[in-house]
């Protein structure tokens, strides 16, 4: 697969991306206008921090007098379980050859961005398509606030059809990446990063539950006895 | 532009490019072993355990309602999920599964209201 090739690749590949970003970041720009902020402001923060369910926190903080420095502090401690999204990704690269630099990359690897690269990405489809994704979803999301902001303008009556479908977009995502992993290698770490999930969902922050049931899950792969074909993935 | 608000978006969002980049060095010189030691496993299993942490609480949040969460009707989801698994079952598209599923809950929603 060509450079070119491969970027346009991923932005095709991103679209399922595209659906649920815009709608969450609609979201975000609504809320951020409705707590005072303005829609140049919402923009800059999904601009400058895209990261999801913490810049909800960060406008919610701050609308109610939160300094900026323990604003700052919980956006990055909601973030912490980004950690290990690159070293996963990167391990599944090529490792020589022309590519981009990581800074770019970087930038772009969030939730949603490592799930669909995690479940699709190959060697031949290079570090290209993966910026390709990134850029759909980074687009998607500046595309949804503002959409989000300029709505607020309007009292719109919300269709709960519509409002159901959005909701539903991310859970399908996830779903849809889910269904080829389940094979019988994959079974026991899937039902113990599953089952943590479930157990810590109603006692500890959604990150933290995130962060926790990624590692636990994770932690069985990498600790049970090797057997053939352990590493194609 | 509020001071308060730029100087939490730069920090936070400098500190969250941070705790993606950093690690990325690290991951260079991971990538580059061709082992099959813990490690790699580990990074390897990393994705699918993410997905599937996802799924449960993206779910969670449909059916337990919270705040401004929307619940939906648990046969509207039953009906949705069922659409994704066959879409993706007969096309291999994730894409296209989605939006049907979507699709499904939509319009399972409309139904439910009429």
């Amino acid at each position: 697969m060509t450079a070119q090739a491969g970027f346009r690749r991923g932005l095709w590949d991103g679209i399922s991306l595209v659906v649920g970003y815009f709608s969450i970041a609609l979201s975000f720009g609504l809320l951020a206008v409705r707590l005072g902020f303005s829609p140049l402001e919402a923009q800059m923060v999904s601009a400058v921090v895209y990261a999801g369910a913490s810049q909800f926190a960060l406008v919610s903080l701050l609308a109610v007098g939160a300094s900026a420095w323990s604003v700052a502090g919980v956006v990055v401690a909601m973030n912490l379980r980004h950690l290990f999204y690159g070293p996963a990704l990167l391990s599944r690269m090529p490792a020589d050859g022309p590519r981009l630099p990581r800074p770019l990359l970087a930038f772009g690897m969030t939730d949603e961005v490592f799930a669909l690269a995690s479940a699709s990405l190959t060697r031949a489809h290079g570090d290209r398509w993966l910026f390709g994704v990134q850029m759909a979803a980074y687009g998607a999301w500046l595309a949804g606030t503002a959409a989000g902001a300029f709505a607020s303008r309007w009292d719109v009556a919300r269709l709960p059809a519509v409002d159901a479908a959005l909701a539903f977009v991310l859970p399908a995502l996830f779903l849809a990446l889910l269904l080829p992993m389940l094979t019988r290698r994959h079974v026991l770490s899937l039902v113990v990063a599953g089952g943590t999930a479930l157990m810590l969902a109603g006692w500890l922050p959604g990150h933290v539950t995130m962060l926790v049931a990624m590692v636990a899950g994770a932690a069985v792969a990498a600790l049970r006895p090797q057997g053939g074909g352990d590493d194609a993935d | 532009m509020r001071t308060e608000l730029l100087l939490a978006a730069v920090a936070g969002g400098v500190g969250t490019y941070l705790i993606r980049f950093l690690p990325m060095l690290a991951g260079d010189r991971l990538a580059a072993l061709s082992g099959k030691g813990r490690s790699r496993r580990f990074l390897l299993a990393l994705g699918p355990s993410a997905i599937v942490a996802l799924l449960v609480l993206s779910a969670r949040d449909l059916i337990v309602a919270d705040g401004d969460t929307l619940s939906l009707p648990f046969g509207v989801l039953a009906a949705g999920a069922a659409v994704v698994v066959l879409v993706q079952r007969l096309t291999h598209n994730p894409a296209l599964a989605t939006l049907a599923g979507a699709l499904a809950v939509g319009l399972g929603q409309a139904l439910n209201f009429s």
